[in-house]
């Protein structure tokens, strides 16, 4: 008896560890959230940039149509490059967690930046900083945590 | 294995990598597939066509620069049987949902 569940608990860990190969060495390599790295830089470079501006909206107007282009003309041509490889990537997330995900990190997104432009109002300009790092913290955990787009989490430990 | 969600079907390797190469991706083509398992086209045909035959798969005929090309995407059904084999496996394994 304990050697068929022996069996089993070893067929099921080599069943998860080749979905965490696939996650790890494949869905991520390609698969990395494409939205997550977009509002990640969107973010941190609003954030660091305003200081030196001293405020976010005067960055927004002057330089946010050339770099939110930049960064969706990236995204297209890597979107291309994999469509030619036989690759077609899942922009948004599709499974029930991966939407409640995708909505609460543009909340946090909204929230980090109405903050950090609260900061440099006040003068606390240093603050705003915090206020990146904390962000980068928060996307660079989920990106970890979170490898691939739909969030399927099959580690085995 | 008496597991609810067990799912004999998509509990082999191969399969099980199908699935969870097609879970987070939209589409892929029979060449991508085969280059990421690493395996014959005989074996990733005979794979696919169980799974296309459980309706898990969605098989989508194409043709590029006039030559035909299959891609694949996973079905709703296919996404509900992984994501509970996943859960059952985790379960086995004792690592929780």
């Amino acid at each position: 008896m304990n050697t068929i569940k022996s069996d089993h608990k070893k067929e099921a860990i080599d069943g998860l560890q080749a979905i965490e190969e696939i996650n790890t060495n494949v869905a991520a390599s390609y698969n990395g959230p494409v939205w997550f790295n977009i509002l990640l830089i969107i973010t941190l470079s609003s954030l660091f940039f305003a200081n030196s501006m001293e405020n976010i909206n005067e960055f927004w107007n002057d330089m946010s149509g050339y770099i939110l282009l930049f960064l969706f003309g990236l995204c297209f041509i890597r979107y291309l490059v994999l469509k030619k490889r036989g690759i077609k990537l899942r922009v948004f997330p599709n499974t029930s967690r991966g939407k409640w995900i995708f909505w609460a990190v543009i909340l946090f997104t909204v929230i980090a930046m109405q903050g950090g432009q609260s900061l440099v109002d006040a003068g606390y300009t240093n603050a705003s900083y915090a206020v990146a790092l904390l962000s980068a913290i928060v996307f660079g955990t989920l990106q970890y945590k979170y490898p691939s787009a739909d969030f399927v989490d099959a580690k085995t430990k | 294995m008496g597991l609810s969600g067990f799912n004999e079907l998509i509990h082999a390797p191969n399969r099980l990598q199908i699935c969870a190469l097609l879970v987070v991706t939209a589409e892929m083509e029979f060449k991508a597939v085969k280059l990421q398992l690493n395996v014959s086209d005989s074996v990733l045909s005979k794979h696919m066509k169980a799974l296309v035959g459980a309706g898990y798969i969605a098989q989508i005929k194409r043709t590029r620069n006039g030559r035909p090309c299959t891609w694949f995407s996973i079905t709703e059904e296919g996404r509900q049987q992984f994501e509970a084999h996943v859960k059952a496996l985790r379960e086995i394994v004792g690592v929780g949902p």
